[in-house]
């Protein structure tokens, strides 16, 4: 038993997301036997027992349902080949069957720097079967399905002719089928982006967008996953889908709680601006009860310049527009010390949410900061030395 | 940026620098168009406020904007949320100003700058988030509209009681100026008493779901057809307003709904009225759109044609809010709630005199709520007195008391003022119904003869039911001494006056009031102030902040005494504007108190005879003396000292003396002797400044009634007699008092005996009456008497035996009952 997964069990409809650190790992429980998994950062210094992040893959794999005496993932969705949300995925490949991979390929030819291994093995795998699927015209058993996002004209490229439309998923459509069964009722995932001019983008604009809806007779609970998208990106998704598309009740903060998402310099500008116009749009789409997540490390008060995420002041904005306590850092919930999986269960009752997590004590309010800033009036309390030579 | 704009943005980054990113800042700009003011962004943590599932719902962080003006810090900065989320909560104004200070004049610190700002703004969070910026009792921010402050209604009656449905019907106005309509009645729709020149009135059984009113009349229609008002109710009760008044008024519609707490009930929600003001030309439309209910064809189709129009405008039309002030008193906690002179309000007050003190006074309480004012004087105004009345320049020839009159009726017009220009001693003092109905005198003429007379008034007609007050001051207006003779008081301010003098003679801390009010004539004239010699009458000198100072100082003094329950029924008080005089901090606020004194009524020539208790004691530790020394068959008696006071026709006895050393007593009779007693009176007159004087004799019947025998008649007959042939100058009337029955329960009863009766006319004495007196026993008549007679060793000796006399007479009552 891995250290820290005991103390949850995976709802049987639901949402997981794991303190993996800067990177995502983010579980969907569709019902039993039914699981998905959208990226993977699988910490090997995790195992540690005093490091506060969870080994995913050996937590997964203790909640996976086994099929044919291995664990079984029925799909495995990765929104852009980046480290941070694939590392683990050779191990995984390895332990665990995954009935069916989604992917974008177009990530990968516009990937201009090296793969990880992790990658590499993720492109070899998908590439299989691709092959497979278009050999067999679609008719693979599980564990050698594929789902392609992306556009019409890739089919016309060698590489893809051939690959069944069933198993390609146009972004702006909907999926409901995992690993050949349809779970329509149960599942929905709508495709956002990649968009199809992106192609000048860099690989976090050409990141898989996801708005994944599970339903519960009426209630439903929905996720928005942005991978590592950007602003500008973002604001198109927002532009351009319907109200229904972008509903969420948990937003996976995009690219581990980075400013980009609503800080951003226009190419006439001189620095880059606050954007409330996207800040505006996600609290518009937000439901009643809605909680952003920030797949990260603890997010400090405030940041040098050239920080990396997290960011101090897209948490800020984000705690603006959920509810007290609903924006939560995976590596603050339920503390830092011990950071626990996050989850968000969908029951007859309607949708479980987790508790609060980021310590608030500890901050500190305006009155004390009005206290400091103010000054005292109390005398040194050192000496103090005066005149012309000081020893 | 000025100066001040930039040590706020400073002082904002200094706290953000501080708060550990608990607060952070967003944007800093400078308004374009209004170049006075600097907008500040800013995010705050809030995640670390208790809240209330009934609070305000604060997110983790919450932004705002602060709006930083040019004069800042004197002007108060405000602020706003870039959100709606909080419309609707008290205190949050046009949907997303919150109202941090209550009182900016008070609450504002601007040496504290936006330290103190975002204190209060953590504050105001705080209690918001617990849904307590209305704590219990504290009155509410009713919904606002947004007025466009030329049209003003002060609303002066309160509200109809408004049950389960909405109150249809009128409120009665009244044109005060081209600006200003006062809200004076109401009536139901349809009531045939309406009045002429109405406002319609819709009052809502339920709040109105929004804390600002709608701007526009097809949103104020809409939110009122959800609370059960058609817009067909609306017409009709529009349409009957209109047709009361006369043609080219403006139509006012009254709104109100149960949103208005008030001050100490948290539960209570009365009406908050809005008025809105229809122009004179649509109220006329409304008028001719009544022809739609006509028998006519025509006129019903150009009634109803109206009727479009003005409905199809109501469409578009914007709401003309008019200014409300409130005046109701369901509402409106009085400014001077819980003051001392709230003891007036809605009562009838006399003031005679309308000069330095009579005016200020006047003016004060016509603030204070006075139903009635009866002011009396006799004088016009002269150029002279502006210096320090509450005149005007163009008053300048009118009678004062009309010129007050008009003064007052400007402040309340509703307040009853009545006023006649009469001399108070011939007209007013001569009449049996000379407190004409007040409720209080406030005699303010400076006047000892009115001061006389009212005395005699007070003893000659029914017995006085009011408080009588006097208020005088010094001749350079630096002391103030009001005296005040309640309704059960032995006597009016002259006696009561009386009374003070005594207290302050024979202490040397109180010389300076004695000089001031009982000034010995040398004094007096050199004293005097005649601001055009040779024809004005004499006056102090003071100025109008001097004698607004103690006018009010008075005021209070007598206003407190009236509203508290005390055992004494006479109040003097000094009070001393401590600014320039010399006395010590001790004895520039002096106020004394009084019981009753022991009253003695002769019949024969209608005086008071006035015994104070300490002199009434004396005299009884006299008798018991006696009675302890030779028996109590043995008659007793002395002298007495006080004042006699012809005008008022009374008579104090403040000092009583024993048998002097060379008396004679026994069963038969008392040969009262001379030892010492010229020495006494002269050493009591002269400490007295000649307020105490022989006035009489005193002796014991200790078994027979008070009656003068024939000896009692020869021996004030001998008093009275004018001796030419000695220096020796005797008394023209002389009080003889006679204690009989002292075995038992004592009697007194008085006789005044005149020379001119011994010696011109024949004495009549058949209808002479006797009093019983029941003695009561005082302390603090112990220790006036302490402080009087301490110079005589015997008394502290006597007192105990007084005491025990007493015990004995209560017994004897006791088993004779």
């Amino acid at each position: 038993m891995s250290k820290h997964s005991s103390v949850f069990n995976m709802p049987s409809r639901g949402i997981v997301f794991w303190p993996v650190g800067n990177g995502d790992s983010t579980t969907f429980a569709v019902e039993k036997g039914v699981t998905i998994q959208i990226d993977l950062n699988n910490l090997y210094e995790a195992e540690d027992e005093d490091n506060p992040h969870i080994p995913v893959i050996e937590g997964l794999i203790e909640q996976l349902p086994k099929m044919d005496g291995k664990p079984y993932l029925s799909v495995f969705v990765l929104t852009h080949p980046d480290q941070d949300h694939c590392r683990g995925f050779a191990e995984l490949l390895d332990q665990v069957k995954i009935g069916e991979l989604w992917f974008a390929p177009r990530v990968f030819r516009e990937y201009s720097r090296d793969l990880s291994e992790d990658a590499i093995c993720f492109k070899k795998e998908a590439k299989r079967r691709v092959k497979a699927t278009i050999d067999k015209n679609g008719n693979v058993p599980s564990g050698d399905r594929v789902r392609i996002i992306g556009y019409d004209d890739l089919l016309k490229e060698e590489e893809y002719c051939g690959f069944p439309l069933s198993q390609l998923t146009v972004p702006g459509n909907e999926v409901t089928k995992l690993d050949g069964k349809n779970y329509d009722g149960i599942f929905r995932a709508f495709v956002h982006a990649p968009f199809k001019d992106d192609s000048a983008g860099e690989r976090n604009e050409t990141s898989i967008a996801l708005q994944i809806t599970l339903y519960e007779g009426q209630t439903t609970l929905q996720a928005l996953l942005f991978g590592d998208l950007a602003y500008p990106t973002l604001k198109k998704i927002f532009d351009l889908s319907k109200e229904n598309d972008l509903s969420w009740n948990v937003m996976l903060a995009p690219h581990h709680c980075s400013k980009s998402a609503m800080y951003w310099q226009e190419e006439d500008e001189e620095e880059e601006k606050r954007k409330d116009d996207i800040l505006n749009d996600m609290g518009n789409a937000a439901a009643d009860s809605a909680y952003i997540i920030s797949s990260s490390e603890p997010i400090p008060d405030s940041n040098e310049p050239g920080d990396n995420p997290p960011h101090a002041i897209a948490r800020n904005r984000y705690q603006e527009i959920v509810s007290d306590g609903c924006f939560i850092c995976t590596e603050e919930y339920p503390s830092e010390d011990n950071p626990e999986p996050l989850v968000f269960e969908l029951g007859e009752s309607g949708i479980i949410v987790p508790g609060h997590g980021n310590d608030r004590s500890k901050k500190t309010s305006v009155t004390a900061a009005v206290a400091v800033a103010r000054g005292g009036n109390e005398p040194p309390e050192k000496r103090i030395g005066f005149g012309k030579k000081y020893d | 940026m000025t100066e001040g704009q930039e040590i706020a943005v400073q002082q904002l980054y200094d706290i953000a620098s501080a708060s550990h990113g608990s607060m952070e800042i967003l944007n800093v700009s400078e308004s374009e168009q209004l170049v006075c003011r600097v907008k500040v962004s800013l995010s705050l943590y809030c995640g670390n406020i208790h809240r209330k599932p009934d609070g305000i719902h604060l997110r983790e962080r919450e932004r705002f904007e602060i709006l930083v003006f040019s004069d800042f810090p004197f002007e108060v900065p405000q602020i706003k949320t870039p959100h709606t989320r909080f419309a609707g909560f008290p205190h949050v104004q046009w949907g997303r100003s919150l109202c941090l200070y209550l009182a900016p004049n008070t609450e504002w610190d601007p040496n504290d700058g936006m330290f103190g700002f975002m204190t209060r703004l953590e504050e105001w969070l705080e209690l918001a988030a617990i849904n307590q910026l209305d704590p219990e009792g504290a009155p509410l921010h009713p919904p606002v509209a947004y007025h466009t402050g030329k049209w003003m209604l002060v609303i002066r009656e309160n509200t109809p009681h408004v049950h389960d449905v909405p109150w249809f019907g009128t409120a009665q106005l009244k044109n005060v100026s081209d600006h200003r309509v006062d809200l004076v009645g109401w009536s139901l729709l349809f009531d045939e008493n309406t009045p002429e020149y109405v406002g319609a009135v819709i009052l809502l059984p339920d709040p109105l779901p929004f804390f600002e009113f709608p701007s526009k009349m097809d949103d104020l229609f809409t939110a009122l057809e959800s609370m059960g008002v058609s817009k067909e109710t609306l017409l009709l009760t529009f349409q009957w307003a209109v047709i009361r008044n006369k043609e080219d008024t403006p139509l006012y519609v009254v709104i109100g709904s149960p949103m208005r707490g008030i001050s100490g009930d948290d539960k209570v929600r009365r009406q908050h009225l809005t008025i809105w003001r229809i122009k004179p030309i649509i109220a006329t439309g409304l008028r001719n759109s009544i022809y739609k209910h006509s028998e006519h064809e025509e006129l019903r189709q150009i009634g109803e044609e109206i009727e479009k129009i003005i409905l199809d405008w109501t469409k578009e039309a914007e709401i003309d809010w008019c200014k409300v002030e409130e005046q109701r008193d369901e509402i409106v906690t009085r400014r001077d709630s819980g003051s001392p002179v709230s003891w007036f309000a809605n009562r009838t007050v006399s003031i005679w005199g309308c000069g330095a003190l009579g005016g200020q006074i006047a003016e004060f309480l016509t603030r204070a709520g006075t139903k009635k004012i009866i002011l009396r004087d006799n004088k016009d105004v002269t150029p002279g007195i502006l210096v320090r009345q509450l005149y005007d320049d163009e008053d300048i020839g009118k009678l004062k008391v009309e010129a007050l009159s008009t003064r007052l009726k400007r402040i309340r017009p509703e307040m009853e003022v009545e006023y006649v220009n009469e001399n108070i001693l011939s007209n007013l003092l001569s009449s049996k119904n000379w407190t004409e109905g007040a409720e209080i005198i406030i005699d303010a003429t400076a006047s000892r003869a009115v001061m006389e007379k009212v005395e005699r008034c007070c003893h000659t007609y029914d017995p006085v039911s009011i408080p009588i007050a006097s208020l005088v001051i010094d001749h350079h207006a630096q002391i103030g001494l009001t005296v005040l003779s309640k309704a059960e008081h032995s006597g009016g301010p002259l006696d009561v006056l009386r009374s003070t003098r005594m207290e302050l003679i024979g202490r040397p801390e109180f010389k300076h009031f004695i000089e001031e009010f009982w000034p010995d004539t040398a004094k007096y004239r050199e004293r005097i102030f005649q601001p055009e010699p040779g024809c004005s009458d004499t006056t102090f000198i003071g100025s109008a902040a001097d004698t607004a100072i103690l006018a009010g100082l008075m005021l209070n003094e007598l206003a407190y005494e009236l509203a508290s329950e005390t055992p004494y029924s006479g109040m003097a008080c000094f009070v001393t504007q401590a600014i320039r005089n010399k006395l010590s901090k001790k004895h520039q606020f002096v106020r004394f108190q009084w019981k009753t004194d022991r009253i003695i009524p002769e019949e024969k020539y209608g005086y008071y005879i006035k015994i104070t208790e300490s002199a009434w004691d004396y005299l009884l530790t006299w008798i018991s003396k006696s009675s302890h020394r030779n028996g109590s068959l043995t008659e007793t008696g002395g002298l007495l000292f006080g004042e006699r006071d012809y005008a008022a026709k009374v008579i104090w006895i403040t000092k009583v003396s024993g048998p002097p050393l060379d008396s004679r007593a026994s069963k038969y009779g008392f040969i009262c002797g001379t030892y010492g007693t010229s020495e006494v009176s002269e050493k009591l007159k002269e400490r007295s400044g000649g307020a105490i004087q022989f006035i009489g004799m005193w002796h014991s019947h200790p078994n027979g009634q008070p009656v003068p025998s024939d000896l009692d008649f020869e021996g004030m007959r001998e008093i009275v007699k004018n001796n030419n042939s000695t220096p020796y100058n005797s008394p023209a009337k002389a009080l003889l008092l006679i204690i009989g029955e002292t075995v038992s329960q004592p009697i007194v009863k008085g006789y005044i005996f005149s020379r001119n009766e011994f010696f011109n006319q024949q004495l009549i004495h058949e209808n002479m009456v006797s009093y019983d007196m029941s003695p009561v026993y005082n302390p603090i008549y112990r220790i006036f008497a302490k402080n009087w007679f301490k110079t005589h060793s015997f008394f502290e000796k006597f007192v105990s035996r007084v005491s025990l006399l007493k015990k004995n007479w209560s017994i004897e009552n006791g088993e004779k009952s």
